[in-house]
């Protein structure tokens, strides 16, 4: 492989990484996106427990509360 | 004692002293509570303040005591499609969870400034009531009655133990789409219906479902925050509901009715007619309901009869948005030359 080649090849990489980048940051779709939309449908999101934000005891309160009886 | 009391009903008969009247004050005034009377109570095994608002708003401050429910009151206690479950084994399980036993006093407090909570209240306490529970209470005023009479609020959870709750179902205060249509039809007659959504909803101007107007045969149209107390809003200056009630501005909106018959409250999803529910408990209506349905499932069903019947006019919807769309063409231009 030439040096000429190599070089254009380190370039096309560049430049998708940058594109790849630019799509991103237009379209709203950036790293984490599936965690944060998507994953709770697949029930593995780490979307925090109701009553997390009291402690644990509250926590698992609220998971008693509303668990079918 | 019985000549006592014959005398004490002879001499107020000749003074005209009125039997509990619905203008002087409330019929069954235990039904709202005040701040002193939370306070008082909040500490004891056999009450619960329950905070009708989200987690969020619960764990910034609440009543010290007061127990929430992990979701606004009417998210709690109601279905996704807002209504009431149709399982009372749910309501069982987890009004017994959350520490509410069928001899536990329940006080219910939202917020109707910030949060606009005061809704959820009177939801749980209609629920409450329709599940046969025999003290539930709204705090009148709710969270800005607490904090208008100084005292504190804390961040510090409160969880209730577990009590036995067993549902004793009273139908009579649940209206069902069944009833309504009969009312609507003219196949049930004697019935009052209150219309508790806005005038402008009411007359099909405020469209939210597929069609908007009224159920035919409503007796009234009372929106629910005309019937609140009013006051001048610091910020606008101009007069707003402040989330209180008092039997001398409600009493007048359903002064000619007939409290012995059965009346019936909706709006759009069953919320706001609670509050109508409530008021009607107060002012001693023997048979008062709620539309749990409500709008939402009868604008929905073309099959329903409506009143004041509108459609959304979509040339008319598309013509405002060319109009705000020139409006706001217009305004560009002077917006970048500010900048």
């Amino acid at each position: 492989m030439t040096v000429g080649r190599m070089t254009l090849l380190a370039l096309a990489l560049v430049l998708s990484a940058v594109a790849g980048f630019r799509a991103s940051k237009r379209g709203g779709i950036q790293p984490g996106y599936f965690e944060k939309q998507e994953a709770p449908a697949y029930g593995v999101s780490k979307e925090k427990a109701m009553g997390s934000e009291l402690g644990t005891g509250y926590e698992e309160h609220f998971r008693r509360l509303y668990e079918s009886r | 004692m019985i000549r006592r009391a014959a005398s004490f009903a002879a001499l107020a008969f000749l003074l005209g002293v009125p039997a509990p009247s619905r203008a002087a004050g409330w019929a069954n005034p235990d039904l709202l509570v005040t701040p002193d009377v939370v306070q008082a109570n909040v500490g004891k095994p056999d009450w619960v303040v329950v905070d009708c608002r989200d987690l969020k708003a619960y764990a910034k401050g609440h009543i010290p005591g007061a127990i929430s429910l992990g979701k606004e009151c009417k998210k709690a206690l109601r279905d996704p499609t807002s209504r009431v479950f149709k399982d009372l084994k749910r309501y069982e399980s987890f009004l017994g969870k959350a520490g509410i036993g069928n001899d536990t006093h329940v006080v219910f407090y939202g917020e109707h400034k910030v949060t606009d909570t005061f809704k959820d209240a009177t939801v749980g306490f209609w629920i409450l009531e329709y599940l046969g529970h025999e003290k539930a209470h709204v705090l009148n005023g709710g969270l800005d009655a607490w904090t208008r009479a100084g005292k504190q609020l804390t961040n510090e959870p409160t969880i209730k133990p577990e009590r036995t709750f067993k549902a004793r179902l009273v139908a009579a205060r649940y209206a069902s789409t069944e009833e309504m249509l009969r009312i609507a039809e003219g196949k049930l007659k004697g019935v009052v219906v209150v219309d508790a959504r806005s005038r402008q909803e009411h007359e099909g101007e405020d469209i939210r479902a597929l069609r908007g107007g009224a159920v035919p045969n409503t007796t009234l149209n009372v929106p629910h925050a005309d019937t609140m107390d009013r006051e001048k809003d610091a910020a606008s200056g101009k007069d707003r509901d402040n989330g209180f009630i008092s039997p001398e501005r409600v009493a007048g909106f359903y002064k000619g009715l007939d409290p012995g018959r059965r009346t019936i409250a909706y709006c759009h999803t069953g919320t706001r007619s609670t509050l109508t529910y409530l008021e009607l408990r107060l002012l001693g209506f023997k048979d008062p309901a709620n539309y749990d349905d409500s709008w939402i499932v009868w604008g929905n069903t073309p099959r329903y009869p409506v009143a004041n019947e509108q459609f959304i006019n979509f040339e008319r919807l598309q013509k405002v948005e060319k109009g705000l769309q020139a409006l706001e063409d217009a305004a560009k231009p002077k917006e970048l030359a500010a900048q």
